[in-house]
């Protein structure tokens, strides 16, 4: 298990590095000319000459790509957004926790209600429960995130005047960011949850223990759910990245300081090199949490680990 | 299929698509979807000949008025029409949507079935890139690369299909794979069938069916991030009336005139709605086990 670990902390830092590239790369494909951006349209030739010599935008874009990993990976150094000097690095660390709270208590929110539902709706397979939670699912994966956090903001702020329509000013503001991303995740959650528990419930094994005459609810707990389960731990990763996606979207909506507003404020000031760090520090965030849920799945289920170990080898045996 | 041992493969083929249409057809709330499409679709089409108006027709005498007899879904700030600007803004988002999945399928089809035929080094290097790109959320990336080209149609509708691209190419990948050891393939090869002649005519229609699956939820998606870039001031921006763009438009206005948000969500949401029911269906008509 340990070796598993480090392998995979190893295998990690060529996509993150590689995420790093490709962001740099994307981003320096965009027309127009930094220097000028930072200086306006006022400035003759020669400031912006001046300035492109600063910025070290002369360079050929690998020495740049390089000088930037360096930065970034050894001093932890994103550079400064263009028309501000507080360093990137240090509004990321300000702004990271906010979004990361959202997310998580989105995917707290989303996996307390998204299994039980699934779960619930599979044993009652056809049943009304069943069409009540498909029908919920369905409609909730159908709204885009921040036409959820607008209803609720009309509900529960225009409306009731229940809770804070924006801000951060206490605990009570989280509380709508938190279901408006977590309705989808848990429509889609759902809908995994009820599928593998389905196909668990139509397996030999079920039948066996039901044939031996345990209790139902006895071959769902210790037959059906640790086998329906396993695909749904998976299936976590691709939750949590429908989360931090809707954070950054619906952060807009509620007036939230987190990443998601700074990379929507840069996308607007086209500011760029505050979007390529704030993208890539989120994508290795994500791959941190594919990391963690990987490791959790291999731990649960040994198939999957002694699988993966001998991936490459079987690889070379196919072709 | 067992008792007619036709030799031609074009006749089985088609039996099977049959088959999977005729169990379609029983599925009620699949048909439901298909029928809410083609409304919807037909909606977009016809929006001239639906409406008395034009999107960008203002009525001063009509602003911010609710639902009418003249105006059946109210009129926004500037006295526009509702209505006929979710008519309209149907184009929109059902062009972003399946423009940007023929776009992303095109190229994503093409990788994909090279990479999954041949295998190799290049498959290897191919999907270690494809690796980097999906350790990116979804969002995030569609964000970052709508903010490299700009909003705008033609723009977003590029955005969003590159970034389908890599999801397209590993479906397909895996999809030839799983096709790539079949007797048929043998027998192509026994023919000398050319490479290209193998993967377009042989391999291809038989996991065409899937790939349609996975265009229906594809398009749904796309229309949702569609919406959501114009939120954030990428995509599509008014005056056009994409609904992304009119829910946006409706922000502003959302304590008093909360029907200006609503019915073009509502508008979404159905057309996501029915996609992902045709989606599901589809998925479940081709699959015996799930038949039950």
């Amino acid at each position: 298990m340990i070796k598993y670990t480090i392998k995979r902390i190893l295998l990690m830092i060529p996509v993150i590095l590689g995420v790093t590239a490709l962001i740099f790369i994307l981003l320096s494909l965009v027309p127009g000319d930094p220097a000028r951006l930072i200086l306006g349209n006022e400035a003759t030739v020669e400031m912006v000459a001046a300035k492109r010599e600063e910025l070290g935008l002369n360079d050929n874009l690998i020495v740049r790509l390089f000088r930037y990993i360096k930065d970034v990976f050894l001093h932890f150094d994103f550079g400064t957004g263009y028309y501000s000097t507080t360093p990137i690095a240090s509004e990321i660390i300000e702004r990271l926790p906010r979004t990361m709270t959202i997310a998580f208590f989105g995917i707290l929110v989303t996996i307390a209600i998204g299994i039980p539902l699934g779960v619930l709706a599979a044993v009652h397979q056809n049943g009304i429960i069943d069409r009540i939670c498909m029908l919920i699912s369905m409609v909730g994966v159908a709204v885009p995130e921040f036409c959820v956090a607008m209803i609720l903001v009309t509900i529960f702020s225009s409306r009731l005047g229940l809770l804070p329509s924006h801000g951060i000013s206490s605990w009570v503001c989280y509380i709508m960011p938190v279901m408006a991303t977590s309705l989808a995740s848990v429509a889609g959650l759902a809908r995994n949850a009820r599928n593998s528990t389905l196909e668990a419930i139509r397996s030999d094994y079920v039948t066996t223990a039901r044939s031996k005459g345990v209790k139902e609810w006895k071959v769902i707990v210790h037959h059906v759910l640790p086998n329906s389960m396993i695909p749904v731990i998976n299936s976590l990763a691709g939750t949590f990245a429908t989360s931090m996606g809707g954070t950054i979207i619906i952060e807009n909506v509620f007036s939230i300081p987190g990443m998601g507003q700074y990379i929507v404020t840069a996308i607007n000031n086209r500011d760029y090199n505050i979007i390529q760090g704030s993208v890539i520090v989120l994508a290795i965030i994500f791959s941190i949490i594919m990391l963690i849920v990987d490791l959790l799945y291999a731990q649960i289920d040994p198939r999957i680990k002694a699988q993966y170990l001998s991936a490459g080898k079987r690889r070379k045996k196919v072709q | 299929m067992s008792d007619t041992n036709t030799p031609k493969t074009k006749v089985k083929k088609e039996s099977q698509l049959l088959g999977v249409l005729r169990r379609l057809k029983k599925n009620k709330l699949a048909m439901l979807g298909g029928v809410i499409l083609i409304i919807i679709v037909l909606a977009a089409i016809f929006a001239p000949f639906l409406t008395p108006y034009t999107y960008e027709e203002m009525d001063y005498a009509n602003v911010l008025s609710g639902p009418s007899r003249q105006h059946l879904c109210g009129t926004d700030n500037l006295g526009r029409d509702l209505l006929t600007r979710m008519l309209y803004g149907a184009r929109y988002s059902l062009a972003l949507g399946f423009v940007s999945v023929i776009f992303s399928q095109v190229f994503g089809i093409t990788i994909g079935s090279i990479v999954g035929y041949y295998g190799g080094r290049v498959e290897d290097v191919v999907m270690r890139i494809l690796d980097v790109i999906q350790s990116i959320p979804g969002t995030l990336f569609t964000i970052t690369v709508a903010a490299v080209f700009g909003s705008g149609f033609v723009n977003t509708i590029l955005a969003l299909g590159i970034t389908h691209i890599p999801g397209s190419a590993r479906t397909t990948r895996a999809l030839v794979l799983s096709v790539r050891k079949n007797d048929y393939l043998e027998a192509a090869e026994a023919c000398n069938c050319s490479d290209i002649r193998k993967i377009a005519t042989h391999i291809l229609p038989n996991i065409l069916s899937y790939m349609i699956v996975s265009w229906t939820t594809a398009t749904a998606y796309t229309i949702l991030q569609a919406a959501s870039l114009s939120y954030i001031g990428l995509g599509v921006q008014p005056p056009a009336p994409e609904w992304g763009a009119l829910v946006t438009a409706a922000r502003s206005y959302l304590r008093d005139y909360t029907y200006l948000m609503i019915f073009p969500c509502i508008c979404i949401a159905l057309t996501v709605l029915s996609l992902n029911l045709l989606g599901d269906g589809l998925r479940d008509a081709m699959d015996p086990k799930m038949k039950r």
